[in-house]
């Protein structure tokens, strides 16, 4: 019984309440005519999507910046370069490489001056990064208006001005990494493109951790005093942590388009930070610990609920209460990990 | 001399840097508007009318050093509750808006007593846990209004509840009890030989606001207020000065929230609908934005920073959209740029109050270190 | 733990007085404060199987909000706050001759009451002449609500910036 107590205690009581939740609606699922295989296949999907997204949450926590509420700083960054991107009218799986490209000198500017930004404000940086991430959101939507694109595909077709809300990738880079590497099975269907170009990055961010540099960024996060007493530069390491996560940021904006099929613009990143904050909370990380596992285990978790609750409730009480739910289980592991003892350190 | 002046002007500069950039901002854009001083005057007037009391509730958390209350937005919902049951029930003007107010208080109080417990386990970082906790609330706001009214809260009337039989409408008309306390007795200045134009002062809601402000003056200086000010300034000081100091915090939120309720309440019957889904987000944001453009800052907020804030704010507010029409020829851009502003505000003053504090702290250190070295040489 | 005098001290007292007067408070502001509306009808109408036909002019006054004139076939609605309320009626017979009923006081039993004239002129009890009006359901106006938390991205700048 005490191991059993001690094991709860290690995995989290929400975690473990929300694996239970995720486990039964499977179970449910079959008994409400909902295909598993689909549904599983749709998980996956998403988590191809978001993981990346995910993935910009761990630099930054592990160098004590916290968890990374200016997501939006970055997904700005990439939804620039894929705008640049489609704007060349180049079409095909190398728009997405032009994105990437274009993307990454804007993330590394905005990253650098957050992350400088982020040096001065040690110790309340989740308030200012939530909003710098709106201000640059609020910034930006001024920005849409008037920069001067021209390409008829992104701007309204009746004034010639100004950037679409929603911007279609049909054409450009469509399901570029959904239709790669496909393994059917039945109503289940395996893209392990996206999962592959999620595993790359996640093996990327690992190894670093494990260099000198990231060790060094992962001492600045746990004990700062002893980081500089060992002669490292804090506020080069914070600084690099914030522009790999806004970088990474970049990245996953540029891989959700391609699963969802459009780049959203003006108020579309203002909240985008939450879903991805708080799945690397279901996975188990706090506010200044996160791993990898946690990623993978928190996107799986939070997507599977987002794309699970919908349509099992439906099928079962014809309300659809989930988006509801959503908000309080997204928000409510927020706010766990916020006030939770261990974390408050800082 | 003449050093010491440009050194206190820069000071000043610095420390008031929010509002001079608002200043500046509306003196820029009052001749771009085209707008005539009458209407802003009445505008301003209006404005202040509606969000002051929502702008004082602010003020006591700060007092007690607990930051900018961000869950103040769980008032205005207890609020927009208890006016969604006068609306069902048609309880009518004054007395509807008092019901109102009585339903809302033990539902705000007791969202700011879940508010403060949960701040008093966040300690240090109270701020992102309060926006944090709005949100959660939002969705619990959500379960009920969209979901329990109707179906487990017996309320079926039709001008609330959708067709479909459950769930509150997305505008609900507050026709009943509209600008009940606004028109109670109002007086109206420089109208034209019509009766229309001109500037109404509603004097019953400026009495209320006179005396809310006077409460917040004297609260400062009870027993209790005081007791907030030494938690503010130190709370382990104040801990082994005996004071209570987690029932204190917890206090400090629930006077807050009440506050935000009533707020919350005198805006919307000003205002005429409730937005049943919106509003109450939006209010926080923008209600912490007037305050800090009046120069408040996360530790320190008085009465004058409040109306100061209301006024550029909002001069602000009316100001750009007819500016951004009359300079580019596009409204559009004059509405992005005051949510801009908004929200730029904000970081702004974050960034500076935590440049300061640290440039305190810092030369507090060195102080103390040099007065160090003195007594070692001595 | 507290023994039963330290819970129920001056200070329990004062407080539970509090609420009960609180309490009553709103009872009275809801008593006092709800409007319903009076349907003042000037129809032929059926009650309690007789028919009384509708007068061809009536002067109705209800409270002392201003008389007002009903010819056949008239139906005003009037808000009206609290529960007692008074009528006066004065209307010609078949001869043209002014008559005036003594004023009726009654209580208002239903959110919306439709009083009819013919009745309190044949003089029936003014509780006979009473009846709930059942309004129909405005047309659907809106879809339903949308769970909109802002999260989803899509409330808008435009809900944001408006006429705050």
């Amino acid at each position: 019984m005490e191991k059993v107590m001690s094991a709860v205690k290690a995995f989290g009581l929400p975690r473990l309440i929300i694996t239970l939740f995720l486990l039964a609606l499977f179970v449910i699922a079959p008994f409400a005519g909902i295909n598993v295989g689909a549904s599983i296949t749709d998980v996956l999907g998403r988590f191809g999507q978001n993981a990346i997204m995910v993935l910009a949450m761990v630099p930054m926590i592990h160098s004590g910046c916290g968890l990374n509420f200016g997501l939006p700083l970055g997904i700005i960054s990439g939804l620039l370069g894929a705008t640049l991107a489609i704007e060349t009218g180049i079409t095909g799986p190398v728009s997405f490489i032009l994105a990437i490209l274009y993307s990454t000198p804007f993330a590394l500017i905005f990253g650098w001056g957050y992350g400088k930004l982020l040096n001065r404000v040690k110790g309340s940086e989740m308030m200012i990064a939530t909003y710098v991430g709106f201000s640059s959101v609020a910034f930006m939507s001024i920005m849409w208006l008037i920069l001067p694109y021209s390409s008829p595909t992104m701007v309204w077709g009746y004034t010639g001005n100004g950037l679409r809300t929603t911007i279609a990738t049909d054409g450009f880079y469509y399901h570029i990494l959904r239709d790669s590497l496909v393994l059917k099975l039945g109503s289940l269907s395996i893209s392990f493109g996206e999962i592959l170009f999620f595993a790359v990055f996640a093996f990327i961010i690992w190894a670093f951790l494990h260099t000198k540099t990231g060790t060094a960024m992962t001492a600045v996060g746990s004990n700062a005093v002893f980081a500089r007493a060992s002669g490292i530069n804090i506020d080069r390491q914070r600084t690099l942590s914030v522009i790999m996560s806004t970088w990474l940021g970049a990245l996953g904006i540029l891989c959700y388009q391609q699963g969802y099929g459009f780049i959203q613009l003006y108020q579309g990143p203002m909240y985008m930070a939450m879903p991805a904050v708080s799945a690397i909370l279901i996975g188990g990380a706090s506010v200044n610990k996160a791993s990898i596992t946690n990623v993978i285990i928190g996107t799986i978790l939070y997507q599977g609920i987002v794309s699970m609750t919908p349509s099992v409730m439906n099928s079962l009480i014809h309300t659809d209460m989930s988006e509801v739910l959503r908000i309080i289980v997204s928000n409510g592991m927020i706010l766990y990990a916020l006030t939770r003892k261990t974390g408050a350190s800082r | 001399m003449k050093e010491i002046k440009s050194k206190d002007v820069k000071k000043f500069l610095v420390n008031n840097i929010v509002p001079i950039i608002f200043i500046v901002l509306c003196a820029a854009c009052i001749p771009v508007a085209g707008y005539s001083g009458q209407y802003l005057v009445d505008q301003i007037i209006t404005r202040i009318v509606r969000n002051s009391f929502l702008v004082l509730s602010l003020l006591i958390p700060i007092m007690a050093g607990m930051g900018l209350n961000f869950g103040m937005t769980l008032g205005a919902m207890a609020g927009q509750i208890g006016l969604i049951f006068i609306t069902a029930w048609n309880i009518v003007s004054i007395p509807g808006l008092l019901l109102a107010a009585i339903i809302a208080t033990p539902i705000a109080i007791l969202l700011g007593w879940f508010c403060g417990k949960m701040l008093n386990m966040a300690k240090g970082r109270e701020m992102i846990t309060s926006y944090m906790i709005s949100f959660f609330m939002n969705g619990v706001y959500q379960l009920v209004v969209l979901y329990g009214m109707g179906s487990v809260i017996p309320i079926h009337a039709n001008q609330v509840i959708l067709p479909r039989g459950y769930g509150a409408r997305n505008t609900i008309d507050l026709l009943n009890v509209r600008k009940s306390i606004d028109n109670f007795w109002s007086i109206k200045l420089f109208t034209d030989e019509n009766g229309m134009g001109g500037i109404t002062i509603p004097l019953l809601t400026l009495i209320l606001i006179a005396i809310l402000c006077v409460i917040i003056i004297w609260f400062r200086k009870t027993k209790i207020g005081q007791d907030m000010r030494a938690v503010g300034q130190d709370m382990e000081v104040a801990r082994e000065a005996g004071i209570k100091v987690e029932r204190t915090r917890i206090l400090a939120i629930i006077i807050s929230t009440v506050f935000a309720a009533y707020g919350m309440i005198i805006y919307l019957s000003n205002m005429g609908t409730l937005n049943t889904y919106n509003y109450h987000s939006q209010i926080g944001m923008f209600s912490i934005a007037a305050l800090l453009v009046g120069g408040a800052s996360v530790s320190k907020a008085s009465i004058k920073n409040v109306f100061l804030g209301i006024i550029l704010f909002h001069l602000m507010f009316i100001l750009t959209p007819q500016a951004g029409r009359n300079l580019i020829g596009q409204a559009q851009i004059g509405e992005f740029f005051r949510v801009f502003v908004s929200y730029g505000v904000i970081t702004l003053s974050l960034v500076l109050y935590e440049i300061r504090t640290r440039r305190e702290k810092a030369e507090s250190a060195q102080t103390l270190a040099l007065s160090q070295t003195q007594e070692a040489n001595a | 733990m507290k023994s039963a005098k330290e819970i129920f001290d001056l200070r329990f007292f004062v407080r539970l007085a509090c609420i009960v007067v609180i309490i009553a408070l709103a009872i009275f502001l809801y008593n006092f404060g709800k409007q319903r509306t009076l349907y003042v009808d000037n129809w032929t109408t059926e009650i309690n199987g007789t028919s009384y036909k509708a007068e061809d002019w009536a002067m109705v006054e209800v409270d002392d909000l201003g008389a007002q004139e009903y010819g056949q076939r008239v139906r005003r609605g009037i808000p009206l706050r609290g529960k007692t309320h008074t009528i006066s009626i004065t209307y010609d017979d078949r001869s043209f001759n002014e008559i005036e009923l003594p004023v009726v006081e009654f209580s208002l039993p239903y959110d919306a009451t439709l009083i009819s004239i013919p009745g309190l002129v044949a003089g029936l009890p003014v509780e006979e002449c009473l009846s709930e009006l059942v309004v129909q359901a405005p047309p659907a106006e809106e879809a339903p609500a949308a769970a909109d938390d802002g999260m989803s991205g899509d409330a808008g700048f435009g809900d944001m910036s408006m006429g705050f």
